[in-house]
């Protein structure tokens, strides 16, 4: 692989992490598969590229961002409102959006963005060959210490339990419903933020940007996690942006070998059924492991693999 | 106190599923009260303190707390005086957080909660001393997973959680009816602890009929949606609570 393309995995690494923070949120926090993933991913991308065809890059960021936050609120509602099932509500939200993101991008299915402003042009005038780094480092390392901060208040204390217990949330006088509500908006807006700023990175939007994206955000936190054996909250949010680059720069490694890009997607579905896997499998590793061990046969060998224990949760 | 007037609940109604759990209850609580239900099951006793705790809206009649009308208030607004344990203890705590974020929860109930401020030190030893309090160590655990206590446990931080801010009125529906006997009379034994302490106002269902005598200042006796017998102090003293079999048919 070379430098360039290695360079090129990390930013769009850093940049799609938002997305696997946002899922940090609906998914690990509050225990949502969420769908309205895919639809927001592609709302934040599409309202950030109109506003930057017409001169307004940093407007398209921000605009962008609440676009997909509110279509969270959308899920939201119809997940505590209306008491739709979680996946049906994200699905109606997604399929909504396909329409408001056709309409948000004028009608096209796609708009280049090529020779304008962006972030990411700034970035790379002021600090030439390294401007697109710094800006998709700065993005994704202050969306998750703002997330492990929030998460540290009283606030993001009771979002937590609204996902690990909402019966016990109600019996303190608080509004399971609003937690929801809280948490698709932060979530949606994280990944539409990420969608706004790859257009601005690649320069291009296309109405089908987001397809697969809850699949891919979970692949890599769940890679991150894995790899770097996060199961607390900061850690795991550590774990998306560590994860999100890997699986870019796994995906760049396969362009080098010159998998040919018909047979690319295959390539990354096998990635991401192995990143997802991969704690069973380490476990079932373990407990054969363990199994062995406990029949003492050859003495040595029975102790030194007792060395090899699961590792359960740390007694306290 | 509490008033109830004349409450109706129906499941299912129009179907032949239709139980009427509820079939007409009228009780006082006076402040201070600490009143023992027991009764066969199906008696009601559940859908009694559902209906008061907002779990649902009852069909018919009024709930009246500290004279103000709850009847048609939501259950987790309801919840800011009222603390409520059931039998299971995984129902009042969350397992994934540490034993001091879900105390932090509870110490937010009816306060004006500080969203963006995290645990502080000194919130750290009032936890401690009231969990001391308990004798059960739990106050060198803070930062434990809550999923990782006994049941018994569970059960007594679930009690604390629901009394660290007095409630106007604690219901307490068999909370010790899936503990060990040694961890049950422990948290019997907490509960009237607490219910002293804090002075509070409480309504226990028990399976237990010599606890139910012991415990309070007054039991009533449930059956088929209504209450059967009302005994004070006084009279439960009178009554053989072998006497008392006679409601459970
Ligand atoms: N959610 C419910 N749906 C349908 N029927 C219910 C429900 N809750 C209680 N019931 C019925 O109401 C009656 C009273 O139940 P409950 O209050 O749980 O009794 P207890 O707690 O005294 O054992 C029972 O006949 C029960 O089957
Ligand atoms: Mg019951």
């Amino acid at each position: 692989m070379t430098g360039a393309a290695l360079l090129g995995a990390i930013e769009l690494g850093l940049i799609y992490s938002l997305v696997a923070l946002g899922l940090v949120v609906s998914y690990r926090v509050l225990g949502l598969a969420d769908l309205t993933t895919e639809g927001s991913f592609t709302l934040g991308a599409a309202v950030c590229a109109l506003q930057t065809t017409q001169g307004h890059p940093v407007l398209g960021l921000v605009l962008g961002t609440l676009a997909g936050a509110c279509s969270g609120l959308v899920t939201g509602l119809l997940q505590t409102r209306m008491k739709m099932q979680p996946i049906l509500a994200g699905i109606v939200t997604m399929v909504g959006l396909y329409s408001v993101n056709l309409m948000a991008m004028g009608g096209r299915s796609n708009l280049t963005l090529l020779r304008l402003d962006t972030a990411f042009s700034w970035a790379e005038e002021a600090v030439p060959g390294l401007g697109s780094l710094l800006a998709g480092g700065v993005a994704a390392l202050a969306a998750a210490l703002a997330l492990g901060l929030f998460f540290r208040t009283h606030g993001g204390l009771c979002l937590r339990a609204v996902g690990d217990n909402p019966t016990m949330v109600g019996a303190f006088a608080l509004n399971w419903e609003n937690g929801i509500l809280i948490g698709l908006f932060l979530a949606n807006g994280l990944i539409a933020c990420s969608g706004a700023l790859l257009v601005q990175y690649q320069q291009f939007c296309e109405i089908t940007m987001g397809t697969g994206m809850v699949v891919l955000g979970l692949a890599s936190l769940i890679l991150g996690e894995v790899l770097t054996r996060a199961s607390s909250l900061p850690g795991q949010l550590m774990a998306a942006v560590v994860g999100s680059v890997l699986y870019r720069i796994l995906m760049a490694g396969a362009l080098a070998m010159d998998v040919p890009a018909a047979q690319l997607k295959l390539f990354s579905a096998i990635l991401v059924a192995l990143a997802i896997s991969m704690p069973t499998l380490r476990q079932r590793m373990t407990f054969s492991r363990q199994r062995k061990a406990n029949q003492p046969k050859e003495k040595g060998l029975a102790e030194s693999r007792l060395k090899y224990q699961g590792q359960g949760e740390t007694p306290c | 106190m509490l008033k109830l007037q004349g409450l109706y609940k129906s499941f299912h109604p129009g179907t032949v599923n239709e139980r009427t759990a509820l079939a007409g209850v009228d009780l006082t609580l006076n402040p201070g009260d600490f009143v023992t239900v027991i009764g066969s099951n199906g008696a009601g006793k559940s859908t009694l303190l559902g209906a008061i705790a907002g779990s649902f809206y009852v069909d018919r009649g009024r709930i009246l707390l500290d004279g103000e009308d709850i009847t048609y208030q939501p259950a987790y607004r309801r919840s800011g005086q009222i603390g409520r344990l059931f039998q299971d203890p995984s129902q009042g705590t969350a397992p994934n957080l540490t034993i001091e974020e879900n105390l932090a929860i509870a110490a937010g109930r009816g306060a004006k909660r500080r969203w963006i401020s995290s645990i502080t030190p000194s919130q750290r030893d009032f936890f401690r001393e009231e969990l001391s309090l308990f004798e059960m160590g739990l106050e060198n655990r803070l930062t434990c997973k809550v999923g990782q206590l006994s049941g018994g446990q569970r059960q007594a931080l679930a009690l604390l959680m629901a009394t660290i801010r007095p409630p106007k009125l604690l219901l307490l529906d068999e909370h010790t009816a899936a503990l060990d006997p040694a961890a049950a009379q422990k948290v019997l034994e907490m509960t009237q602890l607490v219910v002293q302490r804090g002075h509070l106002t409480a309504l226990m269902v028990t399976h237990n009929i010599q606890a139910a005598f012991s415990v309070g200042n007054r039991t009533i006796v449930m059956g088929e949606g209504k209450i059967l017998k009302d005994l004070t102090q006084s009279q439960r003293q009178s009554v053989s609570p072998g006497s008392l079999l006679a409601y459970y048919v």
